[in-house]
């Protein structure tokens, strides 16, 4: 879409209902994605900690480090969708 | 992670040219970008007029005159104070125009020209009190009125940040809903800006034990150890200072066991050794926790992980004492949803 001086509303194009006919298409339940989250996060921390010996690895490589769960920020997208499909949000920081 | 909100529709609210540069190369069109910053230097501004962004804020005549000057096409939003005393972080000490000089700043804008758009108020960050959107609606109603009277065109409400992604966000969400059905006709858009709500529970950090202080009580017989970890306040531990937050430390590897969600988080009292943790600088405020327990003894080489480490903590993280400030994240999905929007 061009950017445009009259018109003041964006593209928002997938609605709840969209998101939720989705997730029913590929078959994921809240109880399901909350242990799933668990699992993947904690097999990201230990390959990456495993592999780590401070004894011999070069510096940096055991610094602090993230794991994100993209998975978390949908979820949190379909429970704004939710409760305050009026607002469109402006992800800031 | 700027990709998913991408995909998912989202707008972005920036606070300066980077922000708007990293999102404007993520394929965001500049029309769904909000220039939120009631006090812009000016060769940020000049840079968004270029880059095709319009929406921004403004809350004072001098900021006025400066978009007159270096982008007179803007569409502007007129900042408002808010009651922010039950929030986290509190912004209204810093930003908003207060309600007598919102009449005078509106006629200035008429004088100079200027499209005056919308409203926005903004709570402070972690809100937790559901009556400061009631009353900065209602204030935005006036606010609105006030600049229909001088006949700018007011087609959308900016109501702000504050969300958090705890439990709390739903009666939060149903206050301001009503709210907003209440003063605002559904021909006005709205759009908010929300930022903690999203990414707060989404990251996990993992920590390395670099060193250990042992600390004995000779008068209790006691063993106590303070860890030195390679990340603190000064790292992504600033969401301490910074956000008011107190990560909690638990077990990620002890020697060769991983123990990733298997115990009690180190604030978990019927635990044995005790410990207190601290950063990697020589700076004594560098510290995460000044007491907790854990079943285990710890040690050098060992790992602790923080969940929930998602707000204001990389992105105001320093290089103080020659520190990284730059970490890895990996990224996982545990939504089918959302790798199939990324192409994963």
């Amino acid at each position: 879409m061009a950017p445009s001086a009259i018109t003041p509303t964006e593209e928002y194009r997938l609605s709840y209902q969209d998101l939720k006919s989705v997730d029913n298409i590929l078959g994921a339940t809240d109880n399901h994605s909350a242990g799933l989250s668990k699992q993947l996060i904690g097999d990201a921390l230990k390959s990456r900690v495993e592999a780590i010996d401070p004894n011999t690895c070069d510096i940096g490589e055991e610094d602090a480090f993230f794991v994100a769960d993209l998975g978390e920020v949908y979820r949190q997208h379909l429970r704004w969708k939710e409760n305050l499909d009026r607002v469109k949000p402006h992800y800031g920081k | 992670m700027l990709r998913l909100l991408a995909a998912l529709g989202l707008g972005f609210d920036c606070a300066s040219k980077n922000e708007i540069e990293t999102v404007l190369n993520v394929g965001v069109d500049p029309s769904r970008i909000i220039y939120a910053q009631p006090c812009k230097t000016k060769a940020y501004l000049r840079y968004a007029s270029n880059a095709g962004v319009k929406q921004m804020t403004f809350d004072n005549i001098d900021e006025l005159y400066k978009t007159k000057q270096l982008a007179p096409d803007a569409e502007l939003y007129l900042r408002i104070l808010t009651d922010d005393s039950a929030s986290l972080c509190r912004l209204s000490q810093k930003f908003g125009a207060s309600l007598d000089n919102t009449a005078e700043l509106l006629e200035s804008a008429k004088k100079l020209g200027l499209n005056v758009v919308g409203v926005a108020f903004h709570v402070g960050s972690g809100a937790s009190d559901p009556k400061a959107f009631v009353k900065a609606v209602q204030d935005a109603r006036f606010v609105f009125d006030q600049a229909q009277a001088l006949g700018f065109n007011m087609h959308t409400l900016d109501v702000g940040g504050g969300f958090t992604g705890d439990d709390s966000f739903e009666p939060m969400a149903a206050v301001l809903s009503a709210s907003l059905d209440a003063y605002f006709p559904p021909n006005i858009r709205i759009i908010g800006e929300p930022g903690r709500y999203f990414v707060s529970t989404a990251f996990t950090l993992a920590c390395h034990v670099i060193a250990r202080r042992t600390v004995t009580d000779a008068t209790l017989g006691s063993t106590s150890y303070m860890l030195y970890m390679n990340d603190g306040v000064y790292g992504n531990f600033s969401s301490i200072i910074f956000d008011h937050q107190n990560p909690v430390p638990r077990l990620l590897k002890n020697g060769k066991n991983i123990l990733y969600d298997a115990h009690h988080s180190g604030y978990f009292t019927p635990s044995t050794v005790e410990y207190s943790i601290w950063g990697p600088t020589c700076d004594g405020i560098d510290v995460i926790s000044s007491s907790c327990t854990f079943s285990e003894v710890i040690d050098v080489g060992d790992w602790l992980y923080f969940e929930d480490m998602g707000a204001y903590t990389k992105c105001s993280a320093t290089r103080f004492n020659g520190f990284t400030d730059k970490h890895d994240v990996i990224y996982i999905s545990s939504e089918p949803g959302a790798s199939a929007l990324l192409g994963l």
